[in-house]
């Protein structure tokens, strides 16, 4: 599986995270992941639409695509592989991603 | 020697050291240049997800854990690797890495990806796999070759060596 929800056991119950996926919208998903892209680019979070092509038009180097995908597992417990990485294309991939994921 | 041989032969060595010098080429000018292809390879072994043992670690590295201590020594302090002593058993010391670890360790998997993506491209589907076969018999060769010469002190003087940098 490409992407996959962390096993129970790898959790640290200590660490703020969002612990279920599964509960969280889609609405949710991009309001957490225009956060971080905000955080990350030094960027507004109202840049960011579902529909923005993440490689034609944010100004996001091969590490700083590392640096999200590191943060979304953590955040949301997840193991992206790279091959789902690679079929990224829009800020909606990546929820979707993240969304089929929990469910 | 055939000549067909003798150009395999000097391919192949050319690819060995070649993969070995742009690796540390890249690992110079790139984001991590405070680490060596062996602290790379450390990196690798720990893997970015479930925390594992030094046990562990040094068996899928070939080591003994005296000289992966001395390696994970350097990561800790490098802020690559963290330390965790297990809840339940508090003998067992579990290494795990650090965002900045996980980080090292997508980039240097996106190198060996780009190289074999720029490998596989022009070639079809039976010959990818006819190359992949033969990959795989050329890597179980020097592996056994390994095994009979190896004791792990390669490894040992790599680590040493770059600790006395």
């Amino acid at each position: 599986m490409a992407v996959s929800k962390k096993k129970a056991s790898d959790m640290n119950e200590s660490e703020e995270k969002v612990t279920s996926a599964k509960a969280l919208s889609r609405e949710v998903i991009f309001d957490t992941l225009s956060d971080m892209l905000a955080e990350l680019l030094e960027m507004k979070k109202s840049d960011f639409s579902e529909d923005t092509m993440i490689f034609e038009e944010l100004p996001l180097d091969s590490l700083q695509l590392y640096e999200l995908v590191v943060d979304l597992e953590e955040r949301f417990d997840l193991q992206i592989s790279d091959e789902a990485i690679e079929k990224i294309r829009s800020v909606g991939d990546v929820v979707d991603m993240i969304h089929d994921a929990a469910n | 020697m055939e000549p067909l041989e003798q150009d395999f032969a000097a391919s192949l060595l050319s690819i060995f050291d070649n993969v070995l010098l742009t690796e540390e080429m890249a690992l110079s000018k790139g984001y991590f240049s405070d680490l060596s292809i062996a602290e790379l390879h450390t990196i690798n072994a720990i893997g970015p997800y479930e925390a594992r043992t030094m046990t562990e670690t040094a068996n899928i590295l070939g080591i003994t854990i005296g000289t992966l201590t001395v390696a994970v020594d350097r990561l800790v302090k490098k802020k690559y690797v963290e330390r965790q002593r297990d809840t339940k058993d508090r003998r067992i010391v579990r290494i795990s890495l650090t965002r900045q670890g996980k980080l090292a360790y997508r980039m240097h998997s996106k190198f060996h990806r780009v190289l074999a993506k720029r490998i596989f491209d022009p070639l079809n589907e039976q010959e990818r796999k006819i190359l992949t076969k033969t990959i795989e018999e050329i890597d179980s060769f020097v592996k056994e070759q390994y095994k009979k010469y190896s004791t792990g002190e390669q490894y040992k003087k790599i680590v040493r060596d770059d600790t006395e940098v």
